[in-house]
């Protein structure tokens, strides 16, 4: 942060104005609705929003449908044979919120970790081209290794916390990282902590044991 | 009665009496305006054509979710086309938005001036937005009314990608700032 106008600015705003406006990746918007969901300190600005974007629905040029008639009989139609909702996607005392467990397809319980350095678990989620998001199991007091960030890095803590040279991190919150940012997180003493990030660009591990991991794991 | 006020109605006629002539009301009202909006936003007609059912579909089966307290009829079936959008972009072939998607409740808010209503909230917005200076608001109107991402914006106007972004953020923080001093957002 080198000048005046990025000082004033505080990034989770514009995240959470990305999200309103429904412009982010299906990992990204996961992202902040489960943040959203997990705590209520963003989101009378998110419905604020929401308020200005619905305006401009109401301010839309009427478009008739292809199938105007034909959908809205359909739609009438299908009134009887209502789907059930999916099972098991009810809030149930998992540790995912319920957009991320609808981006990964099941629970915490069903996640097949990976095994990145002793005290770092990692699991894949699918993601758009140029992105990367998973899940990160760190344990309590383990130090993550030096890494900066090709682009931007958003973290949601889901359990537990991290702190690193920009503050304190626990559930529900969400931590930026800018590319010039080279940061070491530690989980907090006491508590495991668990861990969506999403990079728009790989991780690059800056540290001699990152370069080591780098190569043997590679990118996946 | 505001036009959000009789749509409200129409959506309780339908949650309640399963009022086939509200929905179609709200239909012709809002089909084509949710396929106006989409198309402008970049969708093709085809993925627009779909999503607009989808909303649709939610609203006849799940109008008794929506809550004309906690926003208006637009902004609700809005969030639903925004997620619905999303969820097509992944291609989660999940057959409809399920009734346990949050997207559907409305949002556990508290505001910091209960006093106001929907439509005094919506007069602050509106406020708020001309505080913003000339060129923060033209890039904030390209990436939230016209969903363009940083990098077309950065072609669109020929400023640097760094410029966009800092302002972009820039322009939000202050937005939210008005809209706190308005008091109709809590301070993080």
């Amino acid at each position: 942060m080198t000048t005046d106008v990025n000082s004033e600015a505080a990034p989770i705003d514009a995240l959470l104005g990305a999200y309103a406006a429904g412009t982010l990746s299906p990992a990204l918007h996961a992202l902040v609705a489960s943040h959203l969901e997990m705590t209520g300190r963003n989101a009378s600005y998110v419905a604020a929003l929401e308020g200005l974007a619905a305006r401009e629905l109401d301010a839309a040029e009427p478009v008739g449908l292809g199938s105007g008639p034909a959908m809205l009989d359909r739609i009438l139609a299908a009134d009887a044979a209502q789907p059930q909702a999916p099972a098991g996607m009810a809030p149930h005392g998992d540790v995912l919120p319920v957009p991320l467990r609808r981006l990964i397809g099941h629970g915490i319980d069903r996640v097949r970790w990976k095994g990145v350095l002793p005290g770092l678990k990692e699991f894949h989620v699918p993601a758009t081209p140029g992105e990367e998001a998973s899940l990160l199991w760190i344990k309590a007091g383990r130090r993550m290794p030096h890494h900066t960030h090709e682009g931007s890095e958003v973290t949601l803590v889901l359990k537990g916390a991290f702190r690193d040279k920009t503050g304190r991190y626990g559930p529900g919150d969400i931590a930026i990282g800018d590319p010039e940012l080279d940061h070491r997180p530690i989980a907090e003493e006491g508590e495991d902590c668990i861990c969506f990030a999403v990079t728009d660009a790989p991780l690059r591990l800056t540290g001699p044991i990152g370069r080591v991991v780098q190569r043997l794991f590679g990118r996946h | 009665m505001t036009l959000q006020a009789d749509f409200a109605a129409l959506a309780r006629a339908v949650a309640q009496d399963r009022d086939r002539r509200a929905f179609a009301a709200l239909f012709e009202h809002f089909a084509p305006r949710l396929n106006g909006y989409l198309l402008r936003t970049g969708a093709d007609s085809a993925l627009a054509e779909e999503i607009v059912q989808d909303v649709m579909t939610t609203l006849w089966r799940k109008a008794d979710l929506f809550d004309p307290a906690k926003s208006s009829l637009s902004t609700w079936l809005y969030r639903i086309a925004r997620n619905r959008r999303i969820d097509l972009i992944r291609r989660v072939q999940t057959k409809q938005l399920d009734g346990e998607d949050p997207v559907l409740l409305p949002p556990d808010i508290v505001q910091p001036d209960a006093a106001m209503d929907l439509q005094q909230r919506e007069a602050a917005m509106r406020e708020a937005l001309k505080v913003l200076p000339p060129e923060q608001l033209d890039l904030v109107r390209l990436a939230f009314f016209e969903g363009l991402s940083h990098g077309d914006i950065a072609e669109q106007t020929g400023l640097p990608l760094g410029t966009v972004k800092s302002r972009i953020r820039l322009a939000f923080t202050r937005l939210r700032r008005e809209l706190e001093a308005a008091g109709i957002v809590s301070p993080p």
